[in-house]
C-alpha cells in the first residue's frame, strides 16, 4: 500500500514539472511587454533598460525559467501587475472559497448522483428511469452559465428566495447567511458530476444485477431491496471513486465560470479577473494552483482506490 | 461502414424516438442556420424607437438593447455557434485520429511518450488555458476555432490508440506487415478505416463539447466578439437585462440546450449502434 502510494506520489513530479513549463511560457507567449506595468511617462531609455535587467528579462529563456522556479519552489510568486501585492498572499485568502465550493459541490454530486443512479437501475426502464436519463443528459447538456442565470432570475429576482452575488452580506457574520450564498453556486457548480456519476452507477449496478452472487442471494430468499442495498450498493459504488478523479477538471473549470457569475470570491473569479487585466504572475500561478488541485485529486482517488479494491495493489 | 452497423444504426433510431427527435432538431437547426439570410428583419438593423420588446408577432423572439429583431440575430448566433463546434471538432477529430493511430501501432516509447504528454495536457485545467489564449490573441471566429480544436483533441486520442491495439492484432494487418507494406500506408488502409464508427462516435460529442466551450468563452466575453455574435455572446448582453427582458436570456439559452443535448443524445446512439456490447442495458 505504502509502495503505491510512494510511487503515484514520484509519478506525479515530472508532470508537475511539465506543467511548471507550460505555465512559464505563457508569460512567454503574452502580448506585450512586462516592463510596461513599471514604466513612467517620465522615464528615459537607460532607466526601462536598468528596469529590464533588473527583472532579470535580458537573460537566455531557459535561465529565466531556472530563475523562476526557483523563487516559485521558495515560495515567492512574485507580484500582481495590478495591485502590486504578493501573489501567494491573495492566493491564500481566495483558495478556501474555492475549496469550500468544490467540496460541497463534490459531497452534493456524490449523494444525489448515487441516489438517482441506484434507484434507476432498481426500476430498469421504468418511468422514474426514463425521466432520470433525460435529466441526466439536461445535466452534461446544459450551459452551466446559463443554468445560472436562470437560477438566478427565478430564485433571487422573482421569489428572492436567496442572494444572488457574494460569499456574506456586508455586515452578517452568521453561517447560514453563507449557507444562503453557497446554495446556488453549489447546484449550478454540481450539476454536471450529478449526471455523470447518475449515469455510470445505473449501468455499473445494472451490471452487477446480473452477476451470479445476486442470483444467489435472490435464491437463497433475500428481497429486492437487501440485494440492492446490501449487496450490489458495495460492489457497484467503487466505480465512482474514480469518477471522483475523472469529474475534477470540471470541477475546476466550472470553478472559473460559476465562481464569475455569483461573484464568489475564490481563485477562479480571480484568474478570470487576472485575465482581463493580463495580470502575468497571477495568471501563472492560478494555472499552477489549479492544475495542482487536479492531480492531488488525481492521487487521492488512485490511492482511495487501491484502499477500496485490494486486487489492485496486487496489480501495481 | 459496413452494412451490419448501418443496420443497426437504423435499429437504433427506430427504438429510440429521443434519437430521431435529435435528428430533427439538429436539421431544422442546420437549415435554419444556413438560410438565416431568408429572416425576415435584418439581424443589424438598429431601431432605438423598438428596443426590448417582448415577442410579438412582428418580432417572435422579441428584440433587444437597441432594437434589432432577436430572432434574425438566434438565427446568425446559430450559423456561428454550429461553424465553430463542426470545425473545431474537424481539427480535434482529425489530431486526435491521427495522435492515438500512431501511439497504438507503434507502442514501445512512443506510445509512452505520446500518453504521458495527453496525462500532462489532461492534467491542465484546459479551459483556463483557452481563455488565456483567446485574450492573448486576435480576437475572431478563426482564433476561437483553432483554438478549441487545439486544446480537445486528447479524449479522441486516447479511445483510438485503445482501438488501434486491437485491430493491429487481426490477421489482416499481420499479413500486410508481412508481406512488407508500409506502415503509413497499414495505419491509412486498414487500420483507420476500421476504428471509423468509433471515431465517428468519439467526434459527435465532440461537437457537442465545443459548442459548449464556446458558448462559455463568448459568455465571458473571450470568445466571439463584436461585430459578430453567437448565442454565447447574446446571452452575454442578455444578463445585463435579465430583469427586464428575461426572453433575451431564455432564447439562446434554450437554442444551445437543445443543440447540445440533440449531439449528446445522437453520439450515444451512435455508440450503441457501432459497439453493441459496450452498452446492453
Amino acid at each position: 500500500m505504502v509502495r503505491m502510494i510512494v510511487k503515484r506520489v514520484v509519478q506525479a513530479i515530472p508532470m508537475l514539472f511539465a506543467i511548471s513549463i507550460v505555465s512559464f511560457l505563457l508569460i512567454q507567449l503574452a502580448p506585450g511587454d512586462p516592463v510596461q506595468a513599471y514604466i513612467t511617462p517620465e522615464m528615459g531609455p537607460a532607466e526601462i533598460e536598468t528596469i529590464r535587467e533588473n527583472m532579470g528579462l535580458n537573460s537566455p529563456l531557459h535561465i529565466q525559467y531556472i530563475r523562476w522556479l526557483k523563487s516559485t519552489l521558495q515560495g515567492d510568486l512574485g507580484y500582481s501587475l495590478v495591485n502590486h501585492r504578493p501573489v501567494g498572499v491573495q492566493i491564500a485568502e481566495r483558495l478556501p472559497a474555492t475549496l469550500g465550493l468544490m467540496g460541497a459541490s463534490l459531497i452534493t454530486s456524490m449523494i444525489i448522483g448515487i441516489i438517482i443512479g441506484l434507484v434507476s437501475a432498481a426500476n430498469q426502464n421504468k418511468a422514474f428511469d426514463n425521466i432520470a436519463t433525460f435529466i441526466s443528459y439536461l445535466g452534461i447538456s446544459i450551459p452551466s452559465f446559463w443554468f445560472a442565470m436562470m437560477l438566478v432570475y427565478v430564485l433571487s429576482l422573482k421569489l428572492k428566495l436567496l442572494p444572488s452575488i457574494g460569499m456574506r452580506t456586508i455586515g452578517v457574520h452568521t453561517t447560514w447567511d453563507l449557507i444562503k450564498h453557497g446554495i446556488m453556486p453549489t447546484i449550478v457548480l454540481s450539476l454536471q458530476s450529478i449526471a455523470t456519476i447518475a449515469r455510470y452507477i445505473r449501468s455499473s449496478t445494472i451490471s452487477q444485477l446480473k452477476e451470479d452472487y445476486v442470483v444467489v442471494e435472490y435464491a437463497s430468499g433475500a428481497s429486492k431491496r437487501e440485494v440492492l442495498y446490501k449487496y450490489v450498493l458495495k460492489n457497484a459504488i467503487l466505480p465512482v471513486i474514480t469518477i471522483l478523479g475523472m469529474s475534477l477538471p470540471n470541477l475546476v473549470s466550472g470553478a472559473f465560470i460559476t465562481e464569475s457569475i455569483f461573484g464568489w470570491p475564490g481563485m477562479g473569479q480571480l484568474g478570470i479577473t487576472s485575465i482581463f487585466s493580463y495580470d502575468y504572475p497571477l495568471i501563472m500561478a492560478i494555472t499552477m494552483f489549479s492544475s495542482l488541485i487536479l492531480i492531488i485529486g488525481n492521487l487521492l482517488s488512485d490511492i482511495l482506490y487501491g484502499i477500496a479494491d485490494p486486487r489492485i495493489k496486487e496489480l501495481s | 461502414m459496413n452494412s451490419r452497423l448501418r443496420g443497426n444504426l437504423k435499429y437504433q433510431l427506430k427504438q429510440n424516438k429521443l434519437g430521431i427527435i435529435a435528428v430533427i432538431v439538429i436539421a431544422i437547426l442546420l437549415i435554419a442556420s444556413i438560410l438565416a439570410f431568408l429572416a425576415p428583419h435584418d439581424p443589424n438593423k438598429i431601431d432605438i424607437m423598438n428596443s426590448l420588446k417582448s415577442p410579438n408577432k412582428e418580432h417572435i423572439f422579441g428584440t433587444d438593447e437597441m432594437g434589432r429583431d432577436y430572432f434574425a440575430r438566434a438565427l446568425y448566433g446559430g450559423r456561428v455557434s454550429l461553424t465553430v463546434g463542426f470545425l473545431s471538432m474537424i481539427i480535434s477529430t482529425v489530431i486526435g485520429t491521427i495522435v492515438g493511430t500512431i501511439s497504438g501501432y507503434f507502442g514501445g516509447r512512443i506510445d509512452s511518450l505520446i500518453m504521458r504528454t495527453i496525462d500532462i495536457l489532461m492534467s491542465i485545467p484546459t479551459f483556463f488555458l483557452i481563455l488565456i489564449l483567446n485574450a492573448y490573441l486576435k480576437p475572431g471566429i478563426q482564433n476561437i476555432i483553432i483554438i478549441i480544436g487545439l486544446f480537445s483533441w486528447m479524449g479522441i486520442a486516447r479511445i483510438v490508440r485503445g482501438e488501434t491495439l486491437s485491430v493491429k492484432e487481426r490477421e489482416y494487418v499481420l499479413y500486410s506487415k508481412v508481406t512488407g507494406e508500409k506502415s503509413r500506408t497499414i495505419m491509412l488502409k486498414h487500420i483507420i478505416p476500421n476504428i471509423f464508427p468509433t471515431v465517428i462516435v468519439a467526434s459527435t460529442l465532440n461537437i457537442a463539447g465545443a459548442i459548449l466551450t464556446e458558448s462559455s468563452l463568448s459568455f465571458l466575453g473571450l470568445g466571439v466578439r463584436q461585430p459578430d455574435s453567437s448565442w454565447g455572446s447574446m446571452l452575454k448582453y442578455a444578463q445585463g437585462y435579465i430583469g427586464d427582458a428575461p426572453y433575451l436570456a431564455l432564447f439562446p439559452g434554450i437554442l444551445i440546450l437543445l443543440t447540445v443535448l440533440s449531439f449528446n443524445i445522437l453520439g450515444d446512439i451512435f455508440r450503441v449502434a457501432f459497439e453493441p456490447k459496450a452498452n446492453n442495458d
